[in-house]
């Protein structure tokens, strides 16, 4: 039997996807940038906001300038691999942003997946 | 021991995301035109700058212009005091917003200008590009947003204009990600995807995917095609 619980908070959530799918780290943001949960809660807050900001300027812009409707996701890959992700999420009318930092040759679109539905449960 | 370079091969921005996101404590003392500046590194950020008899952020944003110099990075050493206080990745966005103001260059009838060299290399790539399965159009712009060639099915104006936005948003992103070596952007929508490349001497290449484009497979078509004009 599966001793699997439901995570009681969004630093929980979060922290469950970095260890199953060995990621950096993760950021729950509101849609005008401002961090909700940062795991690891040592990763610098500022850094993190400034980044969410900026991909939310860019799939802004995608969406008014091309009506480029539903932008999903933006991925920044960096030469050495590794990826900023940023995914779009809605609860209850409210639009989050789940960025994620995930090293070379990690897969995180199921487990990230597996903590949209565990973000939503806690909200 | 001191770690000694040039701005030429690694620039102050990934010199100052190194230093910050690996929490050194250190002094980078930099010589250009015979100019000496001074950063001091602690806690994760730019603790105290000195250039000439200017010291703190305003001295930065005159650094980050800086493309060539001899720099030397020496661990372990303590700010004397602290005259910034601004985070790092704030301070670099704000330099790069400041360069990217000072580069805007007066307005230019395209009209009236011939096809350049590069223009013409622009237009054989983008043409190579569509010819790629999965790709639907592809244009080079510059950095400001002029389209150099193009094969697109919409306004290439608009297409350009928002190409070269999310370049310039790119090159921050990477900054903070991984000390400016950024390679692709992707956008995924729910009609189709759009990717933006850094190509050929400071200019960006914009690509229109399918929805179900293998993205993967086809950023080494890309790479290949690039290479081939380089």
């Amino acid at each position: 039997m599966s001793d699997y619980q439901v995570p009681a908070t969004f630093d929980e959530a979060l922290q469950n996807m970095i260890d199953r799918g060995q990621l950096e780290g993760a950021v729950l943001a509101s849609s005008d940038g401002l961090p909700i949960a940062t795991v690891p809660s040592a990763y610098d807050a500022e850094t993190a906001a400034a980044m969410v900001a900026l991909l939310q300027s860019v799939s802004n812009e995608a969406h008014d300038q091309l009506g480029m409707s539903g932008v999903d996701e933006v991925t920044v890959v960096g030469r050495d691999r590794r990826r900023l992700v940023c995914r779009y999420l809605q609860i209850d009318g409210e639009e989050l942003i789940l960025a994620l930092m995930v090293p070379a040759n990690r897969y995180y679109r199921r487990i990230s997946n597996r903590a949209i539905k565990e973000i939503k449960a806690v909200w | 021991m001191a770690l000694k370079g040039d701005l030429k091969d690694m620039s102050l921005s990934s010199l100052i995301s190194i230093n910050c996101n690996e929490m050194n404590q250190a002094r980078l003392t930099i010589r250009h035109q015979g100019r000496e500046a001074a950063l001091f590194f602690a806690d994760g950020n730019i603790a105290h700058v000195v250039l000439d008899s200017q010291e703190g952020e305003e001295a930065i944003y005159e650094l980050l212009t800086w493309e060539e110099g001899e720099f030397e990075l020496e661990q372990g050493v303590a700010p004397p005091k602290r005259t910034v206080t601004t985070g790092w990745s704030r301070l670099l966005l704000e330099g790069m917003r400041r360069m990217d103001e000072s580069a805007a260059g007066p307005e230019v009838d395209w009209d009236e200008v011939e096809m350049s060299e590069t223009d013409q290399t622009a237009e054989r790539i983008v043409r190579a590009l569509k010819r790629v399965p999965g790709i639907d159009g592809a244009l080079i712009c510059s950095r400001q947003g002029e389209v150099l060639g193009q094969k697109m099915a919409g306004d290439p104006a608009k297409e350009a204009a928002l190409t070269a936005f999310v370049g310039r948003r790119s090159e921050e992103l990477g900054f903070l990600l991984c000390a400016g070596q950024w390679e692709r952007l992707i956008l995924s929508g729910q009609a189709r995807k759009a990717m933006v490349v850094p190509c050929r001497e400071s200019n960006y290449l914009g690509l229109v995917l399918g929805r179900r484009a293998p993205v993967e497979a086809l950023i080494e078509s890309v790479r290949t095609t690039l290479r081939r004009y380089e």
